[in-house]
């Protein structure tokens, strides 16, 4: 659900970036001007100007944020999907319960109203609500979860930068070799091969139960790190490794042709015209550059998938958030899809944010401004 | 009911809901949840009486005399629960935690569930013979467990009920089975007049109406598990109720207590030290010491892991390919539980199916065999002659499996030749149909959306030209087949079924095809049919306390409806329960599932 | 003369691609002396830069089969290994290149450029390393050096940013500068000035210089010697006065042609020998400049020729079977403004078709 909501969220962008033009035009207005001209200087001299980018993402975050809440929320109704009063007050109810949960949902309020009070309970309260599903707090979900989908998507992150970005340097410096010709192969049988089924595959082969060799624990084995690490270690062992599987081999990929194209470049015959050795002029100059829109891309993918990685929590009955989004979504829960769309959003904006002031600081051409 | 009511439940829940076993909320297809049966379910549980059949080294749902007591179960929920606070609980999965932490004024006889048996209560229900009081003793020695302390009074039962109409607790069916009680339809979690306790071990209901028998046989759902007023009554007017948020605060009565609880995690259990077992009236024998229950996953997944692994057990119905596994195997690990009913539901007040005859036509062109080969083949059941199905009181009444006699249910793969003679009594010559096309509101998910596919073929056949209308699952019931305005424009919903909320005929018959079911918004008889002589045979069954009678009045009224065709029912639903080794599994068949309290570890 | 610094000779270069072995380079020989400067100049293709840089071992990486002689310093470049050739890249030779902003790495400032290569030659710390870096480029001619050491590439303008591959080619006193194209990147303003820079640092540092160009102009006025490249061999070699007052071949004919004059109607037409260079997969075995030329009629015959010297004059060596007088003629034709077609006239050549 993530992967479909990062480019709702980078589209959202685009169409609002009018609204910051807006600014741009109220700036030159005449009150727009007073404004600049009284608060301008001291922001100036106070701040710098990567803090002052940085604040202004922020706002931008925020108001992202609330389009993406009132788009969610406006999706929901528009959409023909049960009335969840009704489910909640069973098959037999009569038009007064009803209508009393409805009351105690909030169901009887206009719908802005509705959002208004999300909106203040979220800013006053930290409080997402409850799911209509099993009364459970919203927020604690959420929370409660965000460990499991981190250790999955920083694992797996830390194990496909680390092989996709190797092998990619390594293809790049043979190519065409029989070791490039391999692993690109490989590569796209990994991008093309379906999570889904991969993670049926490892099971059947080392589950603890099941598999042909016994190697792994079965699905569920998930402890919180802070709790049992070597339970968290062995538990997410093969899931890092699946999830991180197609990852590893677009990024392997993305690196060998990134590289290649840089050892291509001018400035990396000026380097070997130096004198400098091979290995630095490819580590220094030549994976340098190549890396950089790598990181880029790392940073919006772990971002989407701090969102929840659906199938591979699922298969591997990881408690993160991409399972509770998933089912939410099928049961019309409007609380828990709003809570895990926000917090999807809310990552996937911090990613850009994030990419965006990295890459201005490994690359000194590019200006925040 | 939920909508998505993926687990849905055996009992629990109706209509929309069963049917949500149909189509349930595209489980089907992404394997989440699959019903299915190997074998129908009266050939495995011998269909009269309980499903109790010895099978192989294991148990299928025999209650094991020599069980040993202790050890740890583990359980695996696909879905997990929706709501656990008794007075909320609606789903097949609730019940079967619901069931082992309370207890209810009655219960089902462990060796014969469509027997009632005095649970909280000291003996049977006593109801007047003009129906309108039920009074109930209660044992006077049962204990909550150690976090709210005291003994059960009939005020915690009293109150139990009443908090069902807060808003907080919202309960199903309360309504339904509770509604006639004087003061009820005007409660709103407070106290209800009807509800008398004029001393500590007596409960009185009053009713308006003389439905008391059927109240007295509604007293064996999770509703009536008591709970103190003092404990509970400032903690019910809070948004969301704490009782099923943090579900630990309960005031247990069963052998078992809830732990520890995250929802959609993992729920645990431990031994209730306060239950008083056989001493205080409780034949169950909660022979394990704990049952943790992991919530998630993949159901395929899932039922690999449990045919593996010791001392575990599934409470999902196991999926497809999982029951082709398991049934090869031996010991067998899995067994088979009826659960409901589908059927295609006929608009019958609105043209061409307000003519009897269209409608039988209808139901004789029917390939009610193609149907239930979308769905998954045998394995999902048998083909339905009538709507009460195996294992329901009144079955055998109504014609067993042999049917009803109605000639255009014989075939199970529809008979052209019968239905065009019944097109031509209803005055199309040629025995085609002429008229308008008709509207089906189907369900866009798999596998409704392909079993509607075949009723508009074979309805073709006649000349009935159906247009569906396809619509996300759960919308199809709450915005058009279970609102009486939406009707008025739909001529049929294929993909209807149900579930009795207990084991009677009267919840399978009554809420569905009766005037009773009609109601403007979230009705369960989308059917709109409503016969004064059907009604009033009906209701003569619902008031009727004896047994036999009652089986003997609901089964005729199944034949009549049948006759009458407001629906066309093609399956009786069976569930795939599974085990891992070492397990003594006992199947509860009022809830088509297994019963964590009379199961069992080996070695 | 003494010895020379850089003796190439017989150089091939052959680099295997998908379509075939492309002869970039077949049989190259020059030599250079110390503090001299050559220019050599060729259109693009004519295989200049990848005899700079196989000499330099720079083209090993592509897989290219480079065979004959180099020699500097008493090492031969062409046998000699990796480890050797890098010792002697960036200290003893060093080069600079045609576009200055994608030869210079965007992401390090240009000090770190700078003291890179010091620092992979010299052992020196890195505070001394970049005193260097800014008292070079205080040298090209930068002004504030102080402060722009610690600037990006992209924070300098064209002409500065080849200054400053300049300071890093100076970097560690090379004995020889290749610099390949230079200028041809930079405004024509800013190519006299680096032009003037690197004429006065040569004279000043008394390095020799090779300097690759198209165009003959750009060397004119810094070279000692030209060798005219085309089809991956020198056509012309000769002193910048000879051949300049005397070219012989009728591609340097067409060099000179191109060159703006400016004792010449501004509407004579400019345009640079017509056709294109040969396929270097597939040579002829003929003159490769056959095909081309406008005079070919009187003197190509199925033979290759061969580079020999013009008349008594051991430094001027040409590539062409045409007589010399007739070269003369034709020269004396063109140099006056004449076309090729009035020039061939002049000299009784015929003007289509070939001598077959």
């Amino acid at each position: 659900m993530t992967r479909l909501l990062a480019p709702v969220v980078r589209l959202l962008a685009r169409l609002l970036a009018p609204v910051a033009a807006l600014w741009d035009r109220f700036a030159r207005t005449l009150p727009g001007r007073v404004v600049v001209r009284v608060f301008g200087p001291t922001v100036r001299r106070l701040v710098s100007p990567t803090a002052r980018y940085i604040y202004r993402r922020l706002v931008w975050m925020v108001f992202l944020l609330l389009v993406v809440s009132m788009l969610a929320f406006l999706i929901f109704y528009a959409l023909p999907s049960g009335d969840p009063a009704a489910q909640r007050a069973g098959k037999g109810a009569d038009q007064a319960q009803i209508d009393r949960v409805k009351h105690t949902l909030f169901l009887d309020r206009p719908i802005y109203e509705q959002y208004f009070h999300y909106i203040k309970q979220i800013v006053l309260h930290f409080d997402f609500g409850f799911s209509y599903d099993t009364n459970a707090d919203v927020a604690h979900a959420i929370t409660s979860r965000l460990p499991a989908t981190i250790s999955l998507a920083a694992g797996a992150a830390v194990i496909w930068l680390i092989v996709g970005v190797l092998i990619g340097i390594l293809s790049a410096l043979r190519p065409r070799s029989f070791f490039d010709r391999l692993v690109m192969g490989g590569a796209l049988l990994g991008i093309s091969a379906p999570v889904y089924w991969l993670a049926l595959v490892a099971l059947a082969l080392f589950s603890q139960s099941y598999g042909v060799i016994h190697l792994i624990p079965d699905t569920g084995a998930y402890r919180p790190l802070t709790e049992d690490p070597g339970a968290w270690f062995t538990s997410l062992i093969v899931p890092w490794c699946i999830l991180a599987l197609s990852f590893a081999a677009i990024y392997a990929r993305l690196m060998r042709a990134n590289l290649l194209e840089v050892l291509d470049q001018d400035y990396l015959r000026t380097a070997e015209a130096k004198g400098l050795s091979r290995r630095r002029v490819v580590v220094r100059h030549g994976v340098r550059s190549a890396i950089t829109p790598i990181v880029t891309a790392f940073g919006l993918d772990l971002g989407i998938l701090l969102g929840g990685a659906v199938l591979t929590e699922s298969v591997f009955n990881i408690p993160g958030i991409g399972r509770l989004s998933y089912d939410a979504i099928v049961a019309s829960n409007l609380p828990v899809i709003q809570g895990t769309v926000l917090f999807a959003a809310f990552f996937i904006i911090a990613a850009n944010i994030l990419v965006d002031i990295v890459y201005a600081l490994i690359d000194p051409r590019v200006r925040l401004a | 009911m939920h909508p998505t009511v993926r687990r849905l439940s055996a009992l629990g829940t109706a209509g929309a809901l069963a049917v949500g076993l149909a189509a349930c909320g595209g489980g089907d297809n992404n394997g989440r949840r699959a019903s299915a049966g190997a074998l129908s379910v009266a050939a495995a549980n011998k269909v009269s009486g309980p499903a109790l059949v010895k099978d192989g080294t294991y148990y299928n749902g025999i209650p094991d005399p020599a069980a040993k007591k202790g050890g740890a179960l583990k359980v695996i929920s696909t879905e997990g629960f929706q709501h656990l606070d008794p007075g909320t609980a609606y789903f097949q999965g609730d019940y079967n935690i619901t069931s082992v932490v309370h207890r209810q004024l009655y219960t089902y006889d462990p060796a014969d569930s469509s027997k009632v048996i005095p649970d909280i209560a000291s003996g049977d229900p006593v109801v007047s013979a003009d129906g309108k009081t039920v009074t109930v003793k209660i044992r006077p020695n049962i204990k909550y467990a150690p976090a709210v302390g005291g003994t059960v009074k009939a005020d915690d039962v009293k109150y139990a009920i009443e908090r069902g109409k807060a808003a907080s607790v919202a309960n199903g069916y309360i309504t339904s089975y509770f509604g006639d009680v004087v003061g009820m339809e005007k409660a709103t979690g407070g106290k209800v007049a009807g509800i008398e306790t004029p001393d500590d071990q007596t409960i009185v209901f009053k009713l308006d109406k003389p439905s008391g028998a059927t109240l007295a046989k509604a007293l064996v759902l999770p509703l009536s598990s008591p709970i103190p007023r003092a404990y509970a009554e400032s903690k019910d007017k809070k948004t969301p109720n704490p009782f099923d948020q943090d579900p630990t605060k309960q005031a247990f009565t069963g052998p078992y207590m809830i732990k520890s609880y995250e929802a959609g995690r993992e729920l645990k259990l431990v031994r209730n030290p306060n239950w008083g077992g056989k001493a205080a009236g409780d034949p169950r024998p909660a022979y394990v010491d704990t049952i943790d229950v992991a919530i998630g996953g993949d159901s395929s997944v899932n039922a690999r892991q449990v045919q593996n692994t010791k001392n575990t057990i599934s409470i999902d119905p196991a999926p497809k390919d999982a029951v082709a596994r398991y049934k090869t195997q031996s010991p067998k690990q899995i067994t088979f539980s009826a659960l409901g009913n589908r059927y295609i539901a006929l608009n019958t007040k609105k043209k061409p199916f307000s003519d009897l005859n269209v409608r039988k036509a209808a139901a004789a062109v029917l390939d009610r065999q193609s149907m239930r080969k979308q769905r998954g083949g045998d394995l999902v059941g048998e083909i339905a002659t009538h709507f009460l199905f195996p294992g329901s009181p009144g079955f055998d009444e109504a014609g067993g499996e042999a049917g009803t006699g109605a000639d255009f249910l014989k075939s199970a793969s529809g008979d052209l030749e019968l239905a065009k003679s019944y097109l031509k009594k209803a005055g199309f010559k040629d025995g085609m149909y002429t008229g308008p096309a008709v509207t089906f509101v189907g369900d866009t998910e798999s596998p409704g959306r392909e079993t509607t596919q075949v009723a508009k073929n074979s309805l073709a056949k006649i000349g009935i030209k159906v247009n569906v209308k396809s619509v996300q699952h759960t919308a199809m019931y709450q915005k058009f087949c279970q609102v009486v305005k939406s009707m008025q424009t739909i001529d049929g919903c294929p993909n209807f079924g149900w579930l009795p909320d207990f084991v009677d005929a009267g919840p399978m018959l009554s809420p569905v095809f009766t005037q009773k079911g009609i109601q403007p918004t979230n009705m369960n008889n989308p059917s709109l049919f409503a016969d004064p002589k059907i009604d009033a045979e009906v209701d003569k069954g619902l008031r009727t306390a004896d047994e036999a009678q009652r089986n003997q009045i609901l089964g005729q009224a199944d034949k009549d409806i049948t006759d009458q065709v407001p629906a066309i029912p093609w399956l009786w639903d069976t569930q795939a329960n599974i085990q891992g080794p070492n397990v003594h599994g006992v199947i509860a068949s009022w809830n088509s599932v297994w019963d964590l309290a009379y199961t069992s570890l080996g070695s | 003369m003494t010895d020379p610094l850089l003796d190439v000779r017989d150089l091939r270069v052959t680099i295997p691609t998908e379509d075939g072995d492309v002869h970039a380079v077949s049989g190259v020989s020059f030599a250079v002396e110390p503090g001299k400067v050559l220019g050599v100049v060729g259109e693009s293709g004519s295989g200049k830069s990848v005899t700079m840089l196989s000499l330099m071992g720079l083209m090993r990486r592509a897989g290219a089969r480079v065979t004959g002689e180099v020699r500097f310093g008493g090492t031969d470049l062409v046998t000699a290994d990796d480890r050797t050739l890098r010792r002697l890249r960036g200290d003893d030779v060093a080069m600079i290149f045609q576009d200055p902003l994608s030869s210079l790495h965007p992401f390090y400032r240009v000090g770190s450029q700078i003291t890179e290569g010091i620092r992979a030659h010299r052992d020196v710390s890195r505070k001394q390393a970049k005193e260097r870096a800014i008292e070079l480029l205080g040298l090209v001619g930068i002004p504030r050096p102080h402060q722009r050491v610690d600037d990006y590439p992209h924070e300098f303008s064209g002409g500065m940013r080849q200054r400053v591959m300049i300071a890093m080619a100076l970097a560690n006193d090379p004995k020889l500068l290749i610099a390949d194209e230079p200028t041809t990147a930079l405004d024509v303003t800013v190519q006299a000035q680096i032009l003037a820079l690197l004429q006065r640092l040569q004279a000043e540092l008394g390095m020799a210089v090779v300097m690759i160009t198209h165009d003959l102009g750009v060397v004119a006025e810094i070279a000692d010697d030209i060798a005219v490249m085309y089809a991956g061999r020198i056509v012309e070699r000769a002193p910048v006065k000879t051949l300049f007052r005397q070219p012989r071949h009728p591609y340097t004919w067409g060099l000179l042609r191109s060159i703006p004059r400016l004792d010449l109607p501004r509407d004579v037409d400019l345009v640079p020998i017509e056709g294109r260079p040969p396929s270097l997969i597939h040579p002829t075995g003929r003159c490769a400049f056959q095909p081309r030329c406008a005079y070919a009629a009187r003197c190509c015959g199925t033979e290759d020729p061969a580079l020999t010297p013009v008349g008594s004059d051991p430094e001027h060596l040409v590539r062409c079977d045409m007589d010399e007088e007739q070269g003369t003629r034709i020269w004396s034709a063109l140099a006056a403004g004449e076309s090729p077609e009035q020039a061939a006239l002049a000299a009784g050549v015929p003007t289509t078709g070939t001598a077959a």
